[in-house]
């Protein structure tokens, strides 16, 4: 159970009762840390960027216009320190066909996952998303386990919803796919 | 694509069952830490504007204090003869020299009693 909304800890800490810092960081510090860990996939990189994200978030807290929610405004934080610290390194990815990511569907791989232990599954969805870009594993993940709506996703993505729709729905058949193909091996 | 949140699917069941990765324990010391040391050099930053905004201030009322007594007594004349100085009137410097000294003792408790105020706070 909250004590006390986000706003009235926004506001003591511009107050400058600073200690008020510790309520939002035991509220948000684990989801922001979970994202980015999936993000760059270090836990050194994971808990350097999470405290920068912090850093920042405390030094801008005054220019805060509560025109988004703040869990959104932390996470577009998040996505961009995240995004920017990632440019820096050379990644590869996984190149999917796109006839493959057009003929992927859901059924399939529901059916194929049918008889696989849930820890399996975990692992197997695990694998997929490391074989992603990090903005797309960004993306999936602020959408289904932050539970984000385009909207919001716009606001910290600072793409277009339309863009964001195409792009999930890319992602998920690329999921699938993926899934899919370790199912088969 | 917000529909797919309304009628869920095998990534939605399988993303809400994952779970998040646990957090380093120091993480929150680290944090707090950094923001101690943080607001610390934001307060000490402040601190050296407002000394020097006080430095400033002071410094102009001396310049305009300086200029007004030029005004009032008259500049000394360098076209006909140099070294003919005019007479100062030293009752009037010396008032003038006391105004100025107050003004400077005012503005620096001011500075100290700020800073109090801010520490008791």
């Amino acid at each position: 159970m909250e004590l006390y909304s986000d706003a009235y800890y926004i506001e003591r800490i511009v107050a400058g009762d600073t200690g008020c810092f510790a309520c939002l960081l035991d509220k948000y510090s684990r989801p922001v840390h979970s994202l980015i860990l999936k993000m760059v996939g270090s836990k050194e990189d994971a808990e350097e960027l999470a405290q920068d994200v912090f850093m920042k978030v405390f030094r801008n807290l005054p220019s805060f216009k509560a025109d988004c929610s703040f869990s959104t405004w932390i996470y577009r934080i998040a996505y961009n320190t995240a995004i920017s610290e990632l440019r820096k390194k050379k990644q590869e990815f996984v190149a999917i066909e796109e006839s493959q990511i057009s003929n992927a569907s859901e059924e399939a791989v529901g059916e194929l996952l049918e008889n696989t232990s849930v820890t399996e599954q975990l692992d197997k969805l695990d694998t997929a998303l490391a074989l992603l870009p990090p903005d797309e594993r960004a993306l999936i993940l602020l959408f289904y386990m932050k539970e984000k709506t385009v909207d919001e996703l716009t606001v910290i993505t600072g793409f277009s919803a339309s863009n964001i729709k195409v792009k999930l729905h890319r992602i998920r058949k690329k999921l699938f796919v993926l899934i899919k193909g370790m199912e088969e091996k | 694509m917000d529909d797919t949140k309304k009628n869920p699917d095998i990534l939605e069941n399988l993303f809400r069952q994952m779970p998040e990765e646990e957090l380093p324990a120091s993480f929150r010391l680290n944090v707090m830490q950094q923001i101690a040391r943080e607001t610390i050099k934001v307060r000490k930053r402040n601190e050296r504007l407002g000394l020097a905004a006080v430095i400033a201030a002071s410094l102009g009322m001396l310049g305009m204090a300086v200029a007004a007594i030029l005004y009032y007594i008259g500049m000394p004349e360098t076209t006909m003869t140099p070294m003919a100085w005019p007479k100062i009137d030293i009752s009037a410097f010396s008032f003038y020299f006391y105004i100025g000294i107050l003004t400077l003792i005012l503005l620096f408790l001011d500075y100290k009693f700020r800073k109090a105020y801010r520490k008791d706070e």
